[in-house]
Order: C-alpha cells, then structure tokens, then sequence
C-alpha cells in the first residue's frame, strides 16, 4: 500500500503513458498544422479579367519598381506584325524605333519569327526589370487578342499583409491564392492551354517530352478552373451577404 | 518697494526672465508640425482615389481613332430589336427578308419588322448561320455551324442532320456562306475555307498555301474568320491578319485582293480586321471590325465609300470612361445586308440587332 503523497509503480506509468500521450497529441497537432500553413501560404495575384490597367501598379507599390509586371500569354499571341500592345496607334513605321512603341521604358520585346502566307510573324517578350507594370501595352492588346496582361511577379514582391496597390485596386482585381498556384489566367485562357495540351497529347505518340508538355498544360489549366470555381462560389457568398445590408 | 524683486514663494514656479516666450514658440512649433502631419496624413491616397500618377507618356491614348469626320457618315440608326437570349453570337440575314440571330442553346428567326418567326432550340451555341436563297438547291434550308460540325434545319426549324467532312479536332467554323448548290465555311482553326456540297459532301478545300497557283493562305490571329459568296459565283474571303478581303474561284483559284492595314478611317485597324463582312446587293462591301469598333462600305474595287457606324455609337463606354474590359465585348460585332440592303448589326453587349439605312433615304421622309 502506498504511503499517503507517494505514487506506487503502476501510478507512475499511467502517468507517464498519459503525459507522453498528451505531448504526443500536442505534437502531432502542431506538425500537422505546421504542414497546413506551409500548404496554404497565400500570396498576392491580380485577376486580369477584372484588372483595368489602370496604371496603379506602377505607383502604389511599396517597392521603388512594382513587383506587378506584363506578361504576355503565347498561348493567345496571334504573333502578329502590327501587334497594338508593342506599336503606338498612330506609328511611324513598323520598325523598333522608340517613337513607334507604346512602352514608354521599351520593356516589350518584338523578336521576328517567321514568314508564313506572305505575312511576317513576331514574338513579343517583357523585360522584367524594364516593366514597371504601368499596363499601358495591356490596354493596347485588349483592342486585339489580350494576351499581354498583369501579374504579380513572386519572387520580387514582399507578400505584405496588407497590399498598398490591392487597396488601391479600383477593380478590385487582387486575391491571395495559394503559392503553388503562382497565377492567375484569363478566363478566355484557360479554354485555349486545354485545346493545346490535348493537341499535344494527341501528337505525342512516342514523344515523352511532348507528352509532359501535354499534361502540364492540362494540368495548369485544371487548377485555373478550380481556382476560378472556387471564387465564384466565394463571391456568391459574398454578394448574399452583402444583399440584405444594402437592402 | 517697487524695484525690489518678489520673493519666489515655495512651491511657485520659478521662470527665469525669458523662458516664458521660448515654450510658447515651442508649442507653436509642436501645433504646426502636428497640423502638416494631420494634412499629411489624409492627403494619402490610400485608395487610389485620384488616380495613378503617372505622367501623359504612360497614358493610352486613342482618342482620334474615335472621332469620325461627320461628313463621312452617311447612315443612321433607324431602329434595334433585342434578342431575347442569355448570348448572341451570329447573325445571318435571310434572303426573302429578315434575319436569324443564334446564341446560347437558340437560333431566333425574325422577320424585316423585327417580329418573331421562329424560335429553333440547339445544344450548345452556334457560331455561325446561313440561310439558302431561292438559287440554292433546297430553299429557305437553314445552316448553322456548330462546334461539332454543320447542322442543317428545315425552314421551319426542324432538325435535317449534320455533317463533318472535312473538319478534324482544330476546325473552328466562324461563318458560313450558301449558293447555288453549294455549301461554303470558314474554318478558323485550320486556315481554310471548306466548300461542300447540299448535301454535305466535301467538294473542295479553299486557302491551302500553294505557290504555283498564287495562293499565300490565310493569316487568322484570332477567331475571326469571315466568307460571303455573292450573285457573280466569286468567293470573298476576309484574311484578317492580312488586313485584306480576297476574291477566289468556286476551285479555288486566286483572283485578287483590296484592303490596307492603317489605324486611319480609310484602313483596317490592328493586327486582324475586317472582323466580319457582308456584300450589298449592288456589289459593294460593309465591314465591320474589332477592337476600335466601326462600320464602313467600300466600293467594289474596295475604295472606302461612307461609314455606317461609328465607335461612338457602337461603343459609347469606349469613350466615356475608358473601361476597356466591357467593350472588348461590344467591340466584336457581326454584320449582314438584309433584302432591302439595309445594314444589320449585332451588338453582343446589347444582345440585340441594330438597323441602319442611308441617311436621306425613305426612312427619313417619314
């Protein structure tokens, strides 16, 4: 029999089976939410659907060169000659001139492709560390194909809490979205990345690599619908709530 | 004693001569600085309320694409009939009068009045439309270019079966074209133009680059693709990336071109205009494009002649506030020349079709 205040062997290791179980549980807890916010880190993205260009990027960034940078979809380029994201409206000639180009820090690139039914096709680039993100070649695209559009560029933003140019944004156009989705594309994308990546699986044949290109561009575009899925159904929700405030 | 100094009492502040003046000019200091931080602080434009900032050189300006010489206008909006669907997408005008619109899950008929004739039910949107004339092997047959192939109806709407020679995984048909006995699509996808039988068989492929017959192929950017036939046999193609219509043979022969890239009036605009065209019963063409959205008709020999339609009257939010998104939409218009030559517009945002017809003609008078 145990004397009063002590604890005999059996108590002991009950004891001790319980404490480790608890640490074990508070551990196990912790790694498992320590895995969820690594899986859930969100960045900053804008929506270019909803963005406007209206310049904001370039001047409400924390940063003195804004982390928000043109990028232009190839998937949607129509790689044309008089391309209206590169050319002034009223331009000069067709040449790279600067009083022919739209940018004002000739951050767009025009490389020539090729010759095809008598026509002479470009590729357009953006020169990241030239872009200040202004959106002045977005606006000119739209007119045409909208392939060049806004996005955040990851590895130079700073990833605030409380983004100056989202606050800013009188579109609204800004979201955080999980890290490993990086993007956010057109919806009008999304339709073309998946004709492309079946065409490439339906040419792959014995081609590994064309094949992997084929199921990385289904795979992209796979998770741009989720995302887009997913935001509908949020801002559902959010204009149901809003409905019986404002009525 | 006047002149004698006060004895400082206990517990009474001690000021030396002058630090008086000296906390007052601080206090000043501190109120000043206090009221330019509030100012400082308010005038932040957290919001973006006033604006980016940026000077005029990062502005997109595009202003005197908009404007159109008045004098050049020879038309006017004589009415619009609104399309009751959720999407308009094609337009084709009937040859004994009115016209047909399709959209999402619909092809609506409508007489010249605007009156409803008959209302066909599809899957899915077709996106493209023709309607047989009285030339054409079976008359009054509707044709409707669908994502899987082409689909044929009866007048009254009934549903006669689709084809699919000659279209693979890419075809993309835009529009459609009938004469004679004869079946013709524009393919976007592949870059040419299929010409079928009435019956569907698959005659010949138009537009394949050849050199030895002058062919160069067309130049398709974007999904608009656009062909018409008209009363003398010739095919015209519209080549968007060109910037060009193209006049071919039934066999597909090359017969000519008109049509110069230019932002200017007399031009076509961008990387790939005209998006959409159709021919007046005297020969002559009615363009329309994308992105600065107008009108025009051109001579046979593709001088500009009048312009229909302005970008003000088409796109008003282009120039109102400059929100680019929502006229990227209006800025895509179909078009088509009714029995009586009148111009028929689609105006997508809308959703309705807009007419318009000669300044000064019958119209006016009443």
């Amino acid at each position: 029999m145990p004397e009063a205040g002590r604890t005999d062997r059996r108590g002991f290791l009950a004891d001790a089976l319980r404490t480790s179980g608890g640490f074990a549980l508070v551990g196990a807890g912790g790694f498992l939410v320590g895995r969820r916010g690594q899986e859930e880190l969100q960045v900053w993205q804008l929506d270019p659907d909803k963005c406007t260009a209206c310049g904001n990027c370039a001047t409400y960034c924390v940063l003195d060169v804004s982390a928000v940078k043109c990028v232009n979809c190839f998937d949607m380029c129509g790689f044309c000659d008089i391309c209206t994201g590169y050319f002034e409206t009223n331009y000069w000639s067709l040449d790279t001139a600067a009083e022919n180009q739209l940018c004002p820090t000739g951050a767009v690139i025009r490389r020539f492709v090729e010759e095809q039914s008598g026509q002479r096709f470009y590729e357009y680039t953006i020169d990241g560390p030239l872009c200040i993100g202004c959106g002045k070649c977005v606006k000119g695209c739209a007119l045409m194909n909208g392939s060049m559009y806004l996005q955040v560029e990851h590895d130079r933003c700073v990833n605030c809490n409380e983004c100056a140019i989202a606050t800013a944004c009188p579109a609204e156009a800004f979201y955080r979205i999980p890290a490993n989705q990086v993007e956010i594309v057109k919806q009008s994308a999304i339709g073309v990345l998946e004709r492309r990546g079946r065409q490439q699986l339906r040419e792959a044949d014995e081609d590994p690599q064309l094949r992997e290109e084929g199921e990385s561009l289904l795979a992209r575009a796979a998770v741009q619908r989720q995302w887009r899925a997913r935001q509908a159904g949020w801002d559902a929700r959010q204009q149901g709530e809003e409905a019986p405030r404002g009525s | 004693m006047a002149g004698k100094a006060r004895k400082v009492q206990r517990g009474e502040l001690h000021r030396p001569p002058g630090v008086g003046g000296m906390s007052g000019v601080l206090a000043l200091l501190l109120a000043a600085t206090a009221v330019i931080g509030l100012v400082a602080v308010l005038r932040v434009d957290n919001w973006g309320e006033r604006g980016s900032g940026l000077s005029e050189r990062f502005e997109f300006s595009f202003e005197e694409l908009l404007t159109v010489d008045p004098e050049l206008v020879g038309y006017r909006e004589t009415g619009q009939v609104e399309v009751p669907l959720s999407s308009v997408r094609a337009l084709a005008a009937v040859p004994g009068g009115g016209w047909l619109v399709s959209g999402e899950g619909a092809i609506l008929g409508f007489d010249a009045q605007g009156a409803s004739t008959v209302r066909i039910t599809v899957t899915g949107e077709p996106t493209c439309l023709a309607v047989a004339g009285e030339d054409h092997t079976y008359p009054g047959r509707i044709y409707a270019g669908m994502p899987s192939g082409v689909e044929r109806f009866a007048p009254g709407g009934e549903s006669q079966g689709m084809w699919t020679a000659g279209l693979d995984e890419n075809s993309r048909l835009t529009s459609l074209t009938v004469f004679e006995g004869s079946v013709l699509a524009a393919d976007a996808g592949n870059r040419v133009v299929l010409h079928w039988d009435a019956e569907g068989q698959l005659l010949s492929v138009i537009g394949r680059p050849d050199p030895s017959r002058n062919i160069r192929g067309f130049t398709v950017p974007s999904g608009f693709f656009d062909v018409a036939m008209f009363a003398d046999g010739v095919l015209r193609v519209a080549n968007p990336g060109a910037r060009r219509i193209e006049a071919y043979t039934l066999e597909g022969d090359f017969l000519g071109e008109w049509g110069e890239a230019s932002a200017a009036i007399e031009g076509f605009f961008g990387c790939c205009n005209p998006s959409h065209f159709a021919i007046l019963s005297d020969g002559r063409f009615v363009t329309a494009e994308k992105g600065i959205p107008r009108v025009k008709i051109y001579s046979e020999q593709g001088q500009l002649e009048t312009v229909v339609a302005t970008p003000e009257q088409l796109s008003p939010r282009l120039l109102a506030s400059r929100a680019f998104r929502e006229d990227q939409t209006t800025a895509v218009l179909g078009v088509a020349a009714d029995a009586a030559d009148r111009i028929l517009v689609l105006d997508a945002l809308q959703r309705s079709v807009r007419i318009f017809e000669p300044r000064g003609g019958s119209s006016d008078a009443t």
